[in-house]
């Protein structure tokens, strides 16, 4: 769709949206089951074309991606009411009715370019939205190919027309035009930091993401070989690109040698203070930021360009350190295979230490225990601006939902307001409609019989105005 | 008054003396309305008269019934095509298209 003008790719929106607004939900349903059964037999496919295009992680871990993104985000919403009455509340008189928002702008990401087209063409479509598919640059040509593949799929199932498009060659100008467009009703901003700010500067209402810095704190009641294997699990996953994936290990001084250990036997190389400074200069660019280059990069590719002799067999980098912040480049998310590592003096340093990696770059996202301790549980969640604290599983995988406990599953992972987000919740379908409240007349009758003039009287105060407001005879 | 009556399967139009009459039934899907494109634009192109779309009995519009509609107005000018009769529904569908300017809808 290279030729369209942002006008006219917003007036197919547009029109989409108008002629989806006559579907019930049975029609609904059967176009979102076809694009799911599509992109799920695609899983394979797209997960080679986005490993192959972009060069980043792993394609079998791509597919995984994928499963989540139609499998698991299929069985979340199935059920899901999205048109017309979704609740009636007859003894409050509320009746909800959901309504689309409207077309949607999806800007996809590259490292997990397949899975995010086709969890966000599910929950918009589910929500009888159309949706504009804006690829990364990076990975234009397997986004824009899931997307064509979830969209033949709905038109197969009856979808309207244009209700899928996708921008294959478009300017950061137009890009941004789009964003600002008045036709426009969301945008589902997953991505990079400065293209998310980008959208919520548009004016169009956002859901955004912000970066994550995820911590993991190994207390002393964990079973050490199981977190390690469960944090390599996750912090290997795809080499790393999910932004809820560990990036730094916090334990106390008395678990460093076993836990040290523990990650030894998995394939990881801790480095000397010179090998961590020679880590950081290949990880970040001029201005300071990730360098591109090594995101999703294998360990030994990454040791390598740093001029770095790790073992063949190297799986991930550790970089012992002594604190958090621009002088610790290395205790900044890094989405690859490289952690930071800290041995703390008891539980209350662990967390202070928590704390200021949560707030170094990864405010409202992610944060990660292993503990079988639930003071200790309640403790640590109470104190990090995390919107999920997972405990004793996978980071990247837990926050992802689903597969390890009963979060939505999404990858779009909502920051809270730490991350300039509106919401902390696991971004869904939900999301995606206007819910229109029905209200019957309830009576209050407590403000029915009281002597409104008492309001008027400034002799009374706000004890005896609650008193003779709830008085009951 | 009527002039002229064209009876076909999918449309009946009729000339009223300066505008199209054209009744419509059913569900305006995808290869009904490609069907009847091609013969009512001619038709409006051939007078260049206005047209009206009476949708009494229409429950479903396709994307390709607004095309149509958008070829329509662009062959006979902003405000000479209208719908009447128009079921809820379907005018809401006009409005969150954004043709409810062009396209006159009574």
């Amino acid at each position: 769709m290279s030729a369209v003008s942002v006008d006219e790719i917003m007036q197919r929106a547009t029109a989409a949206a108008g002629i989806f607004s006559q579907y019930d939900q049975q029609q609904t349903d059967r176009i979102v089951e076809s694009v799911y059964r599509a992109g799920f037999a695609a899983r394979v496919r797209l997960a080679r074309f986005a490993q192959e295009e972009t060069g980043i992680g792993r394609w079998d871990h791509k597919v995984i991606k994928n499963v989540v993104a139609t499998q698991f985000v299929y069985e979340d919403i199935r059920d899901l009411k999205t048109v017309g009455v979704i609740r009636e509340d007859t003894d409050n008189g509320i009746l909800e009715i959901a309504q689309p928002v409207g077309p949607i702008l999806a800007i996809i990401p590259a490292t997990n370019p397949t899975s995010t087209v086709m969890f966000k063409v599910l929950s918009a479509l589910k929500t009888r939205n159309p949706v504009i598919v804006s690829p990364s640059r990076r990975a234009t040509a397997c986004t824009v190919e899931a997307a064509r593949i979830c969209y033949e799929a709905a038109l197969d199932a009856g979808a309207p027309e244009d209700c899928v498009q996708w921008l294959a060659d478009v300017s950061r100008e137009q890009t941004q035009a789009l964003m600002a467009h008045s036709g426009l009703a969301l945008i589902l901003a997953t991505g990079a930091t400065g293209l998310v700010h980008s959208a919520y500067s548009s004016g169009t209402p956002t859901l955004g993401v912000g970066p994550g810095n995820v911590p993991v704190f190994i207390d002393r009641s964990a079973d050490v070989p199981f977190a390690v294997n469960e944090i390599c699990a996750s912090k290997l996953f795809d080499n790393g690109t999910i932004c809820a994936s560990e990036q730094a290990i916090v334990v106390e001084r008395a678990l460093a040698d076993d836990v040290m250990a523990a990650f030894r036997q998995h394939g990881a190389y801790f480095l000397n203070p010179a090998e961590s400074r020679q880590l950081e200069a290949l990880v970040l660019d001029t201005s300071g930021h990730m360098s591109a280059d090594i995101v999703g990069r294998p360990a030994t590719d990454i040791a390598q360009r740093a001029g770095l002799a790790v073992p063949p067999d190297t799986t991930l980098l550790i970089a012992p350190l002594d604190g958090v912040g621009d002088d610790y480049p290395l205790s900044r998310e890094i989405l690859a295979p490289i952690l930071a590592f800290y041995a703390v003096e008891g539980f209350d340093h662990a967390v202070n230490v928590c704390i200021d990696l949560n707030f170094y770059g990864g405010i409202g996202h992610t944060v990660s225990l292993f503990c079988n301790d639930e003071a200790r549980i309640t403790a640590f969640a109470s104190l990090m601006n995390a919107g999920r604290i997972v405990v004793n599983m996978p980071s990247a995988q837990g926050a992802v939902g689903r597969m390890y406990n009963s979060l939505s599953p999404s990858l779009t992972l909502g920051c809270g307001t730490g991350g300039k987000n509106i919401t902390t919740d696991n971004v869904t379908a939900r999301h995606l409609i206007n819910i229109q409240r029905v209200t019957r007349r309830r009576e209050d009758r407590r403000f029915a019989r009281f002597d409104l003039s008492l309001y008027l009287d400034e002799g009374v105060d706000a004890d005896a105005i609650h008193e003779a407001f709830n008085r009951n005879y | 008054m009527a002039t002229a009556t064209t009876t076909q399967t999918d449309f009946d139009l009729t000339d009223t003396g300066g505008t199209w009459h054209c009744v419509l039934a059913g569900r305006l899907d995808t290869e009904r309305c490609e069907r009847i494109t091609e013969p009512l634009l001619s038709r409006l192109q051939e007078s260049n008269q206005g047209i009206t779309f009476d949708l009494a009995e229409v429950s479903f519009v396709a994307s390709s019934f607004l095309r149509l509609c958008i070829l329509a107005t662009r062959a006979v000018g902003n405000g000479n095509v209208c719908l009447v009769n128009t079921a809820p529904t379907i005018k809401k569908v006009f409005k969150i298209a954004g043709l409810d300017g062009p396209i006159r809808i009574d």
